[in-house]
């Protein structure tokens, strides 16, 4: 696997960032280095649990490596996630020790005293990645050693990367998405460039010319970003490829994209996927870009897309619309929201992952997506989960309906549900606070009743109906 | 309204903060409400309000108000 044969990559560069860049067999010395820290005391070899606070520096990529080379599981989270979040997660799956590696050589390791040293983890799990990034809860998805190698083998067959590249990784290594950057990279052994610079900042331009970059990844937000900064306008002569996953792109900047690829001799990928499929499921042609702007494409090497309809029976012709199901080896463990999960007694699920995306297939058999299934939304690339927003405004004796789509937030608010005068303004910059997301895609209305359809259930249509009629 | 009126309520109303609040020393990044998202938002409104079509030097520089203000300077917008 990648992240026990670093040292087959020798003298080829595996990382940089601002500080340091290491070739692969210094990157292998330094993860033995960094084992000496976090070795268990006990003489008996028993699996365990690490949290590792990452940003996107080398340390941080050592601390990660060395916890999967040692065959232990890591829980990878955000190094600025709360003291909540981080005392809750400490709470409910009992770490061996929290771990932040950024100063690599004297990293900062935390025991907490609540530990019993007696976790069950079963042998194939390797990370743990939060399901949702703002709304917080203890559902994680369980993946394990096979599931990271699987996908990145099979990012390798579908993605040019060459033996000589460098890839700018600005996405964090906390979101499936971005760590599929690296482990791909590294599975190659080509170099990955880690950075916390947005394409908001000087630096993340300043990189990409500097480091002479041939590839980078993004989500729907950072391509908004990158065209408001006129990339097009950019030549760029040694960025090869592109990629786009994390949520769909308007249809009009897919173009502006894949002309530019176009015109540059450069490719345009657009993919698919999800973090209970450890990163990826799918991907466009880059030469359909320009005439199937909308789809996802198909399954990656050694994955396979059905689709089913609401008796779960499978669908075999094209345009009719059902939940896209995916199977593959990169199908994750499982989810797990307690500590006694790790251990997985049930056995692995099959590798069947029911996305909860609907979609069709054309005749050339490129899938679109259409809609989904469950209650989320992604506002700016974060995860918001619409039951859970309605749970927690109750909770602070609101009564909402929480609805919308992936251009904004509806809320529609029981006037007089809550004893104080709820006023609309204070509500948006309270949820902007909270869901961390711009107020102009929050969107309130007050209602003095709440909808309620035939089959007395939340009416959700019709609050997005009036929304709509309101003038938005 | 004047151009500094205008620049006040394009501010005010992409970040979601009171007018009174748009002073020349307010930063990007100081405050939460001046993120990147807001910032795209700012930018998007400054170039649709004044007419004028700033380049990834100067959405990148554009750190503060008053560097705002510069910036439009150079589009021949002026405050005083």
């Amino acid at each position: 696997m990648f992240f026990s044969q670093l040292e087959k990559h020798q003298t080829n560069l595996a990382v940089v960032d601002q500080q340091e860049s290491f070739t692969y067999s210094q990157l292998a010395k330094c993860c033995d280095d960094f084992y000496q820290h976090i070795r268990p005391s006990s003489s008996i070899q028993q699996k365990k649990l690490y949290v590792l606070k990452c940003g996107n520096d080398v340390g941080s990529l050592i601390a990660y490596l060395t916890v999967l080379r040692a065959g232990h599981s890591a829980i990878i989270i955000n190094r600025h996630s709360s003291k909540n979040t981080l005392q809750h997660l400490v709470n409910t799956f009992e770490p061996e020790a929290i771990i932040d590696g950024k100063n690599w050589q004297y990293p900062d390791i935390d025991f907490p005293a609540t530990t019993s040293g007696s976790l069950k983890i079963h042998t194939d799990l390797a990370i743990l990645l939060s399901t949702s990034g703002s709304t917080g809860s203890a559902k994680h998805v369980a993946l394990s050693y096979e599931n990271l190698n699987q996908n990145a083998v099979s990012i390798c067959q579908y993605l040019p990367i060459q033996i000589k590249d460098k890839t700018l990784c600005s996405l964090p290594m906390f979101y499936s998405y971005g760590l599929s950057v690296i482990n791909s990279h590294l599975s190659k052994g080509a170099c990955c460039v880690l950075t916390e610079a947005s394409p908001m900042n000087r630096e993340y331009w300043q990189i990409l010319e500097d480091e002479k970059i041939n590839s980078i990844a993004g989500v729907p937000y950072t391509y908004e970003i990158l065209l408001r900064l006129r990339l097009t306008n950019k030549a760029l002569p040694h960025l090869r490829y592109f990629t786009q996953a994390g949520g769909k792109l308007d249809k009009d900047k897919v173009l502006s994209l894949a002309n530019y690829a176009s015109e540059q001799d450069k490719q345009f990928f657009i993919m698919y996927g999800q973090t209970e499929a450890t990163a990826r499921m799918s991907y466009l042609n880059p030469a359909n870009c320009l005439n199937k702007p909308n789809s996802i494409g198909r399954a990656i090497p050694g994955g396979q897309f059905s689709l089913v309809d609401e008796k779960g029976k499978k669908i075999d012709s094209a345009h009719n619309k059902g939940e896209l199901v995916y199977s593959g080896a990169n199908v994750m463990m499982g989810y797990v929201s307690l500590s006694r999960d790790l251990a997985f007694q049930k056995g692995k699920q099959e590798n069947l992952l029911y996305t909860g995306d609907i979609g069709y297939f054309d005749e050339d058999g490129d899938f679109y997506i259409t809609g989904r299934k469950s209650r989320f939304l992604k506002l700016f690339g974060n995860r918001v989960s619409l039951d859970r927003l309605e749970q927690m405004m109750l909770e602070q004796g609101v009564n909402v309906y929480a609805c919308g789509n992936d251009q904004g937030l509806v809320l529609a608010v029981d006037k007089k549900s809550s004893d104080e005068v709820i006023e609309e303004q204070q509500l948006k910059s309270k949820l902007s606070k909270m869901l961390a997301i711009h107020h102009s895609a929050i969107h309130v209305m007050l209602l003095d009743e709440l909808p309620i359809n035939d089959n007395g259930k939340k009416d959700y249509q019709s609050v997005m109906q009036s929304f709509k009629t309101i003038g938005h | 309204m004047s151009q500094i009126e205008k620049l006040i309520s394009v501010f005010s109303t992409s970040l979601g903060i009171p007018e009174a609040a748009v002073t020349d020393d307010l930063q990007y990044n100081s405050l939460p409400e001046w993120d990147s998202t807001a910032h795209m938002v700012l930018i998007s409104e400054l170039e649709n309000q004044f007419d004028i079509m700033l380049d990834t030097d100067d959405i990148i520089d554009m750190s503060s108000v008053r560097v705002a203000k510069q910036i439009l300077g150079k589009h021949n917008i002026t405050f005083e």
